[in-house]
Formats: C-alpha cells, sequence, structure tokens
C-alpha cells in the first residue's frame, strides 16, 4: 500500500517535470519524420523509456536535451526502417499539402514558405536549425542533443538560415515583381 | 535601435555566431518596428514562434493516455512475473518428486535394530520362538498321521520277507 502510494506521487511527479517537453518532442520529431501520426507514436516511446529509467534520471544535468537525444535517435532509427518507404507518399502529400495556395494562405504565406524551405534543407541543417530558431536552445544542449561539434553546429546553423533568406527575397523579389 | 547595429546583428545570425539573448533582440525588432524596405523580406524569418503554433499534442489527453499505457505495462509485467513464479514452484515440486523416488528406489536396505533394551530383545525373540514352534507342532500332527500309515504299510510289506524264508527253506531243500 505504501509502496503504491510512492509509485503515485513519482507518477505525479514525472507528469509535471518531465511529461511538460512533450510538445517540444512532439515538434522534433514531426521535423524528422514529416508525420504526425509517427511523431506522437515517438514521444510516447521516449516517454515510456523515461519512465523506465525515472530511478536514474537525477543523473543527468538536463532530462529535457536528453529526451530530445532520445527523440531524435528513435526518430533517426525509424526513418532507417524499410516500412518508411511506405510512408513516404504520406510526406509527399504533406509537402504539396504545405505548398497548396489556400492552406498557404491560412498560414500566413511566408511562413508556409519557410516551412517549406526548411524541410528542403538536409537533414542536420534542418535539425539545428530546428534546435535553434524554434526551440531557442543553447549551442551546449544542441551539442549533447546532435553529437556534433559547436563549429559544425555554426556551419550548418549559417547555412541553414541562409537558405531560409535566399527563399524569402527570392518569393518577395517575384510578389514585389508580380504587383 | 539603430539600424546599424540591426544589420551587424543580422550579419553575425546569418553567420551563426548570434546568443540567444541577441536573436530575441531581432525578434523583437522585427515585431515592432517599422521595418525599412530592404529589409522586409526577412520579417518571416524573426516571427515570434517560427513554425510553432501549427500543431500541437492534445494535453491532458496525452498524459492519460501515456500513464494507462505504463499501468498496462505494469499489469502485464505483474502477471508474467506471476506466472513465472508459479512455474518455477511447479518445476522445484516435480525435481523434488524426482529425487524422492530416486532416493527411494535406490536406497541401501539395512536390517535395522529395533530393540534398544537386551531383556526386551530376549522376551521378544522367545515369544517369536514359541509362536515358530507352536505353529511346528501344529504342523507336525499331519506328519504324524502320514508317517503312521507308512508304517502300517510298511508292516504288510514285511510279509514279504516271509518269502525269503521260504526261499531259504526251499535252498535247505
Amino acid at each position: 500500500m505504501l509502496n503504491r502510494l510512492a509509485l503515485e506521487m513519482t507518477a505525479e511527479e514525472f507528469k509535471h517535470s518531465i511529461l511538460v517537453f512533450k510538445q517540444k518532442l512532439y515538434r522534433l520529431g514531426l521535423r524528422l519524420l514529416n508525420d504526425e501520426e509517427e511523431a506522437a507514436d515517438v514521444v510516447q516511446d521516449v516517454f515510456v523509456k523515461l519512465w523506465n529509467m525515472r530511478e536514474q534520471l537525477i543523473q543527468y544535468r538536463s532530462v529535457e536535451a536528453l529526451a530530445m537525444t532520445m527523440t531524435r535517435n528513435v526518430c533517426l532509427d525509424r526513418l532507417k526502417t524499410p516500412h518508411r518507404m511506405v510512408r513516404l507518399g504520406h510526406q509527399s502529400d504533406l509537402q504539396q499539402e504545405a505548398s497548396n495556395p489556400e492552406l498557404a494562405y491560412e498560414l500566413g504565406e511566408t511562413t508556409a514558405i519557410i516551412a517549406d524551405s526548411i524541410r528542403l534543407l538536409p537533414q542536420q541543417q534542418q535539425l539545428v536549425m530546428h534546435l535553434r530558431d524554434v526551440e531557442h536552445f543553447e549551442f551546449e544542449e544542441i551539442a549533447s542533443i546532435t553529437g556534433m561539434n559547436l563549429n559544425h553546429i555554426r556551419v550548418n546553423l549559417s547555412r541553414a538560415r541562409k537558405a531560409v533568406r535566399e527563399r524569402l527575397v527570392k518569393h518577395h523579389n517575384y510578389a514585389y515583381q508580380g504587383n | 535601435m539603430h539600424i546599424r547595429e540591426i544589420e551587424r546583428l543580422l550579419e553575425k545570425f546569418y553567420n551563426g555566431e548570434t546568443s540567444l539573448q541577441e536573436e530575441a533582440m531581432l525578434r523583437e525588432w522585427f515585431a515592432s518596428a517599422e521595418i525599412p524596405s530592404h529589409l522586409a523580406s526577412l520579417k518571416a524569418q524573426f516571427a515570434p514562434d517560427l513554425e510553432k503554433s501549427k500543431a500541437e499534442l492534445p494535453d491532458e489527453a496525452f498524459d492519460e493516455a501515456f500513464f494507462q499505457l505504463i499501468d498496462q505495462h505494469e499489469k502485464t509485467h505483474k502477471a508474467y512475473s506471476l506466472r513465472k513464479m508459479i512455474y518455477a514452484g511447479l518445476g522445484l515440486a516435480a525435481s523434488l518428486a524426482i529425487m524422492l523416488s530416486i532416493y527411494l528406489e535406490f536406497k541401501p536396505r539395512t536390517i535395522e535394530d529395533t530393540f534398544n533394551d537386551p531383556a526386551l530383545a530376549y522376551e521378544e525373540v522367545q515369544r517369536a520362538m514359541l509362536f515358530v514352534s507352536s505353529k511346528l507342532n501344529k504342523g507336525m500332527e499331519p506328519v504324524k498321521q502320514g508317517t503312521a500309515s507308512f508304517n502300517a504299510g510298511m508292516e504288510k510289506a514285511s510279509d514279504f520277507n516271509k518269502m525269503s524264508l521260504i526261499k531259504n527253506y526251499f535252498k535247505i531243500e
């Protein structure tokens, strides 16, 4: 009975200190997998793993960075499995959706362009840009999540930001000429 | 903020060298200030929630589903360990039964002395002997009867001896 009580308290603590990362993990999953259902599945998967190691979590300096690292690893594993080939069709659907003018209007045209151009970046650039410009992680945290060194991170980030800028400027000029 | 300062920060930004604070400053500037036309195209890149609000997990529903899943995991784990314990118990019982039967089959058969008191042992032996002798006497009765009729038969058979007397008689003759 006492044991059960202690367990419930840990569940409550887990909910307030660990499950609160869910949106961040989900956005990272979505970024890497381009599939809402699978991203949600990955997040649950990561939380189950964290739950099973809940006694050791105190050893980690940042459980958030750990959770992000695990999410990244699970996503990359899933990208490697053969059944992903089937799901790639789903991904291109999503890309088309993003380029769909109606949806673009809803999201705000330029936001859609950004989403689109990020999606076209190489995976490492996408990952670094997502962690920095969407989630605002410190470079040290990005290093621990991605396993890249600081210099490599800066180079990737710079390339990604410039690529997005290029798309935006092109679109702006096109819109300007169109008027 | 001076436009020169913004341009300097932008250059740092595109080289991947700005700090988080500097990036926050840029976002703030693009959100509030009158933006000169040559920088207007960049505004979207400094939107405060770059693609963030697009998709979200349902907060409470997710937590509930998660703890249900955990409960389920732990229940199946418990059921599994209970089953394992039952199997272990059955295995233990079976191996004990086998060992016991092997022991009973092959144990050395020694005749054990059941009496500690010599007097008592003597009495017991005597009792056993008496029992045997009484049975023996009883068993001797039919034997006696048998020998009696045998002797009777033998007496009659002794008449044959008379034949030799006759034979002797004729020899003498």
